[in-house]
């Protein structure tokens, strides 16, 4: 069993925080793979989409429970995913972008996916509960960057429109990119506590050679230096109220309702 | 703050022949006018010593994950630990994947399967210790082979589970559950399933 250990409140605030960012992360960018259920351009990749959305929500759900247990003020995994108003959700910029076109949800999950593995090679040891986690999350997330590597280059090197439609979605979301990696709130107070290993500075200079190391091969040069002054985790915009409108629906209609 | 260990949801069961008493824990249920009031009784004691962790391992070869019914959760090497104590057993599971839907009905599966023992079961799923392919026993790769379902292998080692043969191609790493790829087997022209290695 999990040893107990006890973190001074700014340790436990920041971890809190860290962890919702994670999570809301998670949740949103699986819930809008779920979208192409049943729509994607294949069946393999509608299978594949659909497979993709159960391991991202179910990675938010194990995240959320780490966050109810550690808050312990009542809300469980559910409340805290579909109880809250849209301002109050803490994903990344980048993923405020709609799943868009194809090619816009290839660029969007290449670009989240890379930097997530670059985040998740962060946790250290110093909360056995997440490092656990992140452990076994660690072993699914390799297929999601395998499988959208694999799409990048087919796009990439597709030609004409495939391509053209591939640079244009990177373009457009590259300078929202880094704001997955953004510094959290009491970030230094994480890693005192060996929650994490090194600074989201240092998680994002080797995100980017990671990126580069991919798309140099395909001929893409991109720009991921974080320019926006826009913060990285809240003002969502339009898209995300929208969303948000869909995966709370079935909460909304029925409060409490248990399956 | 102190901060608990990692849980899915209740970890007690609630099955069948079991009744939650008012402190949360459930243990058989005894029949009606029996019964002294909660508050009165003194600790049950059950007859544990009879029973070992070997016992208790035999019951849960009866228990399957329903989306590989073929192979047991022992031979699936979900079962991380079982502990007789004086009053309950406590076990441990290892979910496949983190989001994998079929925790909660495999957990009732357990509490069914151990329900004939009269004694309160406590099962927790945890990540303490991380489920890979490589903990599925050598009867348990034979029995997916045997259900048209590869064993999880590396990359170039996968072979098809009906003719045996390596010249197959990953059709996509994602299939129908999410421990599943697809396969196409370039001799006997099947498409089949494979563990994936995680």
């Amino acid at each position: 069993m999990t040893p107990a250990v006890t973190f001074e409140p700014r340790v436990s605030a920041a971890l809190a925080d860290f962890l919702l960012s994670m999570a809301d992360d998670e949740f949103v960018i699986g819930f809008s793979d779920s979208e192409w259920t049943g729509i994607a351009p294949i069946l393999e990749e509608d299978v594949a989409m659909s497979s993709l959305a159960q391991d991202e929500l179910g990675h938010a759900r194990a995240l959320y429970e780490l966050l109810a247990d550690l808050r312990a003020d009542g809300h469980d995994a559910d409340a805290l995913a579909y109880d809250r108003e849209p301002e109050a959700y803490r994903h990344a910029r980048l993923l405020d972008h709609g799943r868009g076109d194809w090619a816009t949800t290839i660029a969007r999950r290449f670009l989240y996916d890379t930097a997530d593995a670059a985040r998740l090679a962060s946790v250290g040891e110093g909360w056995p509960p997440l490092a656990d986690l992140v452990a076994k999350i660690r072993r699914e997330e390799r297929y999601h960057v395998m499988h959208v590597t694999l799409w990048a280059e087919r796009l990439a090197n597709g030609g004409g429109e495939a391509r053209s439609r591939f640079l244009d979605a990177l373009e457009a979301l590259a300078p929202d990119a880094g704001s997955v990696l953004a510094s959290p709130d009491g970030e230094s107070a994480l890693i005192g506590a060996g929650i994490l290993t090194r600074p989201m500075a240092d998680a994002a200079s080797a995100w980017r050679a990671d990126v580069a190391a991919i798309l140099g091969p395909l001929g893409i040069t991109l720009n991921l230096a974080n320019t926006e002054a826009r913060p990285a985790r809240a003002e969502h915009g339009e898209a995300f109220r929208w969303l948000w409108g869909e995966f709370t629906s079935v909460r909304r209609s029925e409060p409490g309702a248990t399956w | 703050m102190v901060v608990g260990r990692v849980h899915l949801g209740p970890s007690f069961g609630t099955r069948r022949n079991m009744v939650t008493t008012k402190a949360g824990v459930t243990e058989p249920a005894r029949p009606a006018g029996g019964v002294a009031s909660p508050a009165r009784r003194s600790p049950r004691r059950y007859p544990t010593r009879r029973i070992s962790a070997d016992d208790v391992r035999d019951l849960l070869r009866g228990v399957a994950d329903p989306e590989i019914p073929t192979v047991s959760i022992v031979d699936l090497g979900m079962v991380e630990a079982i502990e007789v104590r004086h009053d309950h057993i406590a076990i441990e599971l290892l979910p496949t994947f983190v989001g994998c839907p079929a925790q909660q009905l495999i957990r009732d599966s357990v509490f069914d399967a151990l329900a004939p023992l009269g004694i309160p079961v406590r099962a927790e799923f945890t990540f303490r210790v991380p489920w890979t392919s490589d903990r599925i026993s050598p009867f348990g790769r034979e029995r997916l082979a045997a259900s048209g379902f590869a064993p999880p292998a590396g990359p170039g080692e996968v072979r098809c589970p009906y003719c045996r043969s390596a010249r197959v191609a990953m059709d996509s790493a994602f299939g129908p559950t999410q421990c599943r790829s697809l396969f196409y087997c370039r001799d006997c022209r099947q498409p089949f399933e494979a563990f994936k290695p995680v």
